[in-house]
């Protein structure tokens, strides 16, 4: 099985349902996959923001329940400790399942992986 | 070998497969999964799905309406 790595940098629609939706089609498929969020994404890691962006997104798919998918298959989810000097915001009002790391952290998990994304 | 259903009528892709991997636990070596969706492209995803994961796809089709009905082997 493959190793998927993304990093998302906004927290448009165009930005977090793409790594969700590709996420959690390789997870289903037995695929590891790891999930960056840069500062600029971070806050779609708050709690609350995925309920946001359905609702701004109706015709796309449930991006809780893909969310909720991902995680239950092992996909993760992390977080770059830079954001919370970016934003008024703190690891305890991040969603579950999320992990705070640093930028090294992230790039030694993704070494060997063979499909990576940027959103 | 025992039969289980899968109801993923009004779910978009990628959520039909989700829904799949998530039921793969419950499931034994020869146990038959049967999934109705009427995603788009859920026939193609299953079989690649399949394909992928190393389980057979006994059969996929489409009614007039749209809605597939796959048969998977585990």
């Amino acid at each position: 099985m493959a190793k998927m790595a993304i990093t998302v940098n906004g927290t448009e629609p165009k930005n977090v349902y793409p790594p969700f939706i590709l996420g959690s089609s390789a997870a289903a498929s037995g695929d590891e996959v790891i999930i960056f969020f840069c500062p600029g994404g971070a806050p779609a890691m708050v709690k609350g923001a995925l309920e946001k962006l359905n609702e701004q997104a109706k015709a796309l798919p449930d991006l809780e329940e893909l969310y909720k998918g991902l995680i239950s298959l092992g996909g993760r989810l992390l977080v770059c400790e830079l954001a919370f000097d970016v934003h008024d915001f703190t690891e305890k009002d991040l969603i579950e399942g999320t992990e705070v790391v640093g930028a090294t952290t992230f790039v030694a998990e993704a070494q060997g992986a063979q499909l990576t994304f940027s959103f | 070998m025992a039969v289980q259903k899968l109801n993923a009528i009004g779910l978009k892709c990628p959520q039909p497969i989700l829904k799949v991997a998530a039921m793969l636990p419950q499931l034994s070596p020869g146990d038959t999964l049967e999934i109705e969706a009427d995603c788009g492209s859920f026939p193609n995803d299953i079989k690649a799905w399949c394909t992928k994961t190393g389980k057979t796809l006994l059969m996929c089709t489409t009614d007039a309406e749209g809605k597939h009905s796959a048969q998977i082997q585990i």
